[in-house]
């Protein structure tokens, strides 16, 4: 295993490729979040496919990551089953710190607008499905009321399809 | 995210009406309203910024457009104004069809007919005063359905007047509403006056119909309008049909004008060119060849009686009213009504029992005064004419709602809203949606992972 020292730079180098790759899948989210409002489903399919690249790639990375965090842990004394950036940050005080704190610092403000943004998402959607949900209804209504009507045995009068959408409750 | 977040976010999707989804929503609730056309929305650079506070996003270029085929819809304000003709003309002809009613019990060909006999029975007996009687009532038979074909046509042109000026009354509030979208559509952004642009495209259809008219579209969806070489409407200005009416012997004929300009507008498809044809060529063209026949008759049945001699031996004496002067006021002499012995049917002094005078009378059923023609001829030639005019009129008719029935359907098929299409928008949609939440679950989980890691 490399010296402590090694661990560090390597570990500064891969938070710094993820720094980038948040900042990345922010701008995607973002993208995407233009398309949900614009129901343009082409760019949404577009942006879906980039996002989902990006988060294999982050979870790679990530993973490496971690298994750096564990050793650099185990090196430093850390016996915790799960190393986190500020405990190793505490750890550490060969003047490296101050870069990894950045680094850190960068990443949670960046998670935490993927996050804000992903929040955002999930109620766009949340309110598009139900928009479809309500209109699909409408349809099968229109459907419902084209239907032959029967009043009486024998009797078969004409549809009469007067359901609009300002009948559905929504 | 805060609460206001949250509203802000659900006011945006909801406030954006010209998304997609909200396009399906009113394509859907107007499937069954007349001249809707579908609706697709186009997207082209909208933005979003997000601020400080809260989520700020502006939807810029995202434009709706109708979908519709141009081709199709300038054809059919083309048809329309064939239809318009055709529809009004088969509801104008065939009554001038019943006027003529032949062939009929009290038509004008059955009168000549029993009126010509009624000569050939005299001829036989000069002396019966019963024949005579019987003549004189035939005369006055005839001389009757002459005056009710005239005076029914003049009552149908003289309604057709006023139809003309209704239709015009009718085309110039169009025209009004015309000229006010078109004010409008200056002033609106392209990509939000679809609804207008439907209640144009609505006006256009009507106003093709009543009047043949040149549509040309200019900036911004409004329209210039020409109609028979004079102008009607453009985005800059607005002119309005007017109605001269000119009475002559109780029949009033139209002649449509434009207030600005000394052109008249030539008339010739629509409603209204339908109306103005019937009412100023086509029907004082059958009232003047029944004015001929009236005149002709009483002229040819006069100049032959006056030489001949009555029971009395008194000779020149007329059998219908020579002051005629159309088929409306053509009568039996007043004299004759009252006294049969005056019909003279000898052509000898003294020879009360000679019915050589009479013969000759009869024997103008075979003569050609009539333009060359025999009366019965001349007379057959306007049924025929009419009978052609409706005929041919409705074969018209016919192709032309075919022709309107394959645009209209192509028109449907292009802007028309299909509930099973919009169905299966809405349902790619559903797919893509939920497709999209799965994906921000998946995204959401692995963010909170990360940032345990942090």
């Amino acid at each position: 295993m490399a010296g402590p020292d090694i661990l560090i730079r390597q570990l500064s180098e891969k938070l710094a490729e993820e720094l980038k790759m948040y900042r990345e899948l922010a701008s995607i989210l973002r993208q995407k979040q233009k398309t949900i409002i614009a129901n343009n489903l082409g760019d949404l399919q577009d942006t879906m496919i980039l996002e989902q690249d990006l988060l294999e790639e982050i979870a790679l990375l990530a993973g490496v990551r971690d298994t750096l965090s564990l050793d650099l842990g185990h090196l430093l004394g850390l016996r915790d089953k799960r190393i986190t950036l500020t405990k190793l940050i505490a750890k550490i005080d060969n003047g490296e710190e101050d870069v990894l704190t950045v680094l850190r610092d960068d990443m949670k403000k960046e998670l935490e607008t993927i996050q804000q943004i992903n929040r955002e998402n999930a109620k766009l959607l949340e309110f598009a499905i139900f928009s479809i949900h309500e209109l699909v209804g409408t349809i099968m209504g229109f459907r419902k009321n084209e239907a032959p009507v029967y009043t009486l045995t024998g009797t078969l009068q004409k549809s009469t399809a007067e359901s609009t959408i300002f009948n559905v409750k929504i | 995210m805060s609460g206001s977040d949250i509203l802000n976010i659900s006011k945006i999707a909801m406030d954006n009406s010209n998304s997609a989804i909200a396009s399906t929503a009113k394509n859907i609730s107007n499937v069954n309203t007349e001249g809707y056309k579908r609706r697709r929305i186009d997207f082209t650079g909208y933005q979003q910024e997000t601020g400080s506070i809260g989520l700020n996003l502006q939807y810029g270029e995202a434009t709706v457009s109708r979908i519709r085929e141009q081709f199709v819809d300038a054809k059919i304000l083309q048809e329309n104004q064939n239809l318009g003709k055709y529809q009004t003309d088969s509801l104008i002809l065939p009554q001038i069809e019943d006027i003529f009613g032949e062939p009929n019990e009290a038509s004008l060909n059955n009168m000549l007919s029993q009126f010509w006999s009624a000569w050939n029975d005299l001829a036989v007996d000069p002396e019966n005063l019963a024949d005579r009687n019987i003549l004189v009532d035939k005369g006055q038979n005839l001389a009757s359905a002459f005056t009710r074909v005239h005076s029914d046509l003049k009552s149908l042109q003289n309604q057709i007047s006023l139809d003309i000026e209704g239709k015009v009354d009718e085309i110039n509030n169009v025209l009004g509403q015309l000229d006010k979208i078109n004010g409008m559509l200056r002033n609106i952004r392209v990509g939000t006056h679809e609804d207008l642009l439907d209640e144009r495209d609505m006006l256009l259809n009507k106003l093709t119909q009543m009047v043949n008219a040149d549509v040309t579209l200019v900036d911004n969806g409004a329209v210039n309008i020409t109609s028979g070489g004079v102008v009607l409407l453009s985005p800059s200005f607005k002119n309005t049909l007017s109605v001269e009416t000119d009475i002559q012997d109780g029949f009033i004929t139209s002649t449509v004008q434009v207030e600005k300009g000394t052109v008249q507008p030539e008339l010739l498809k629509g409603e209204l060119g339908s109306l103005v044809q019937l009412n100023s060529e086509i029907i004082p063209d059958y009232v003047a060849q029944v004015d001929a026949m009236a005149i002709n008759v009483t002229q040819e049945v006069n100049q032959v009686h006056r030489t001949g001699y009555n029971l009395d031996g008194v000779t020149g004496v007329d059998f219908f009213d020579p002051t005629v002067t159309s088929a409306g006021n053509m009568r039996v002499s007043q004299a004759l009504t009252l006294d049969s012995t005056l019909v003279a049917a000898s052509d000898t002094s003294g020879e009360a029992g000679n019915g050589n005078l009479a013969q000759k009378i009869a024997d103008l059923k075979s003569d050609t005064f009539m333009d060359g023609m025999t009366l019965d001829n001349y007379y057959s030639g306007i049924i025929t004419d009419v009978g052609n005019r409706v005929q041919e009129n409705n074969f018209l008719l016919t192709s032309q709602e075919k022709v309107m029935t394959n645009l209209k359907n192509q028109q449907d098929s292009v802007s028309g809203v299909s509930n099973d299409e919009e169905m299966t928008n809405l349902i790619k949609y559903q797919q893509s949606y939920q497709a999209a939440a799965r994906l921000v679950t998946t995204s959401r989980d692995l963010m909170d992972i990360l940032m345990n890691m942090v």
